[in-house]
């Protein structure tokens, strides 16, 4: 993906479900390819409504979504798989597939990509061991522990390169070190091009990168870019 | 080669379980009913083909009548049939074989024996293919020239057969739709069973780029087996089924009851409920996943 390029657009996106109040209002941000955002924000400020709207879980009550350079709005129902693959998820319940092993798991983004056998098996053991999880490739996410869950749901969310990676509060159920580490490898995969949205809010995690911050306040965003000294860790 | 299990464990499903059974128990009724209306559409058709082209002329025997008053009465009416264009032969039936036709059900002594009732004279009357009588007409000259002579087309008592045999085949038919429309049923009541219970695998799937294409080709390949498994369970059974009425049907004594069989080509249509079954179910299951995937964002 071309540096520059814009990758997502909201122009005043608004979200409720059903006749509920407004979850989010008149949200509008542009993300260009290569950059790496937070998006911060209390519990319940619409961070997980914002990102499943970035990964076409849902659709906005009203507004425009540009994704790719696709307005969602018109865009064919069948084109949207294709977008769909180019987006790389990690959950913040990681919804690992249970009878599924570590392997299985992280191979699934290339099996519906339609890769071959022989790339699932030269490139998803790779990708496991550089996450640490080499020894874990048969493992079944139950016998896992949570920050070992937590790498192979990125792993299953970066295996197909995807050029944007939307990660829903990666941090939020392991300890600080095993943190910073799934940090920097977020870190990494920024450097090598991929678009990266990290949801959380954990400010004292933020405030050690040197990265803009989308942040929502009652369904309300404002943008802020990264305070003096911020990256001083990262 | 890459081990990779099942997306989704939908042999593990309860529906998984119970269908292959409901498939089988349905594919052998749809069989044994269209085995019916086969059996019943040939029958009917060899009721058709034997009758047609035959008549049969009936003389009764009048009150003190001798023997040669009766044989005077048979060459008149002999002489009458063979005189008429439109016919092949007429040929009086032997007296024994009449005396067969009568025993099953008046014994063996009502004929020639201690009761030595009196019996009528029949003739056998074939046509001339390809061609048709007014049998009316020919009935009435008959009755005026020969008294006591009564001719029968079998057009009353074939057409009542025949009309039963609709009717039943009619039944049959109504059965087999109702078959069809209740396995379809089934389907798609197992597969929104499956799609209730891995309905969080099928969101991941979908949030993760899979076609609905690809997510129903899940479902369609575990109902493929499913009712493969029970359209082939159904049909032995069936055919095991046939089989004994074929059996219980030749120990009936000849001539009560017309023979029944079924030609190869009607086993293949036999055998064709299963295969419809089966691609009824697949094509079910995958309307119905399609349609539930649909519906997502």
């Amino acid at each position: 993906m071309p540096e520059n390029e814009e990758i997502i657009r909201f122009q005043n996106v608004g979200m409720r479900y059903g006749v509920g109040k407004e979850i989010l209002h008149d949200v509008s941000f542009r993300m260009q390819a290569g950059s790496f955002y937070f998006l911060t924000g209390a519990s319940g400020a619409g961070k997980s409504t914002l990102l499943r709207l970035m990964y076409l879980a849902q659709r906005p009550s009203r507004g425009l979504v540009t994704l790719f350079g696709h307005d969602l709005a018109t865009t064919p129902r069948h084109v949207l798989p294709a977008l769909r693959r180019r987006i790389g998820v990690v959950f913040q319940d990681f919804r690992l597939i249970d009878h599924l092993t570590a392997t299985e798991n992280v191979a699934l983004p290339l099996r519906l990509a339609g890769a071959s056998d022989a790339q699932i098996r030269e490139h998803v053991p790779q990708l496991l061991k550089w996450v640490g999880l080499g020894d874990h490739l048969d493992a079944r996410p139950t016998t896992l522990s949570g920050g070992q869950k937590q790498r192979v749901a990125i792993a299953r969310a970066v295996i197909a390169r995807p050029h944007l990676l939307l990660a829903d509060e990666p941090t939020g159920n392991v300890d600080d070190s095993i943190a910073m580490r799934l940090m920097h490898l977020l870190e990494e995969l920024h450097r090598i091009g991929t678009t990266i949205v990290v949801a959380t809010h954990n400010q004292q995690l933020v405030s050690r990168f040197a990265h803009p911050q989308l942040h929502l306040v009652n369904g309300e965003l404002s943008q802020a870019l990264p305070s003096p000294g911020a990256g001083a860790s990262g | 080669m890459f081990r990779q299990s099942a997306i989704m464990p939908l042999s593990r499903d309860a529906a998984s379980r119970f269908l292959p059974w409901l498939i089988a128990f349905m594919v052998w009724l749809a069989t044994l009913a269209l085995a019916l209306v086969l059996a019943l559409s040939t029958m009917s058709e060899d009721w058709k083909r034997g009758m047609s082209g035959t008549l049969t002329v009936q003389i009764v025997p009048g009150p003190n009548s001798t023997p040669v008053a009766e044989k005077e009465r048979l060459d008149a009416a002999l002489r009458l049939l063979r005189q008429t264009p439109a016919v092949l032969s007429a040929e009086p039936l032997p007296g024994d074989r009449i005396q067969k036709l009568l025993e099953p059900w008046l014994g063996e002594n009502a004929v020639s024996g201690a009761l030595n009732l009196p019996v009528p004279v029949l003739i056998d009357v074939r046509l001339k293919p390809g061609t048709s009588i007014d049998a009316k007409a020919l009935g009435a000259t008959l009755a005026a020239a020969v008294p006591g002579a009564m001719l029968d087309d079998h057009g009353v008592w074939l057409e009542r057969l025949i009309e039963l045999a609709r009717a039943v085949e009619f039944v049959a038919l109504a059965i087999l739709a109702f078959i069809a429309v209740a396995a379809t049923a089934t389907v798609v009541f197992a597969t929104r069973t499956g799609l209730a219970i891995h309905h969080e695998v099928i969101e991941l799937l979908h949030v993760m780029g899979a076609r609905d294409g690809y997510i129903a080709s899940q479902f369609q390949r575990q109902t493929f087996w499913l009712s493969l498994k029970g359209g082939l369970v159904g049909f032995l059974l069936a055919a095991g089924t046939l089989a004994a009425l074929g059996y219980l049907l030749s120990r009936i004594e000849a001539g009560l009851l017309p023979p029944v069989g079924l030609t190869p080509w009607q086993w293949g249509s036999l055998v064709s409920v299963a295969v419809c079954a089966t691609v009824i179910s697949v094509l079910t299951a995958r309307y119905t996943v399609i349609r539930a995937v649909g519906r997502l964002p």
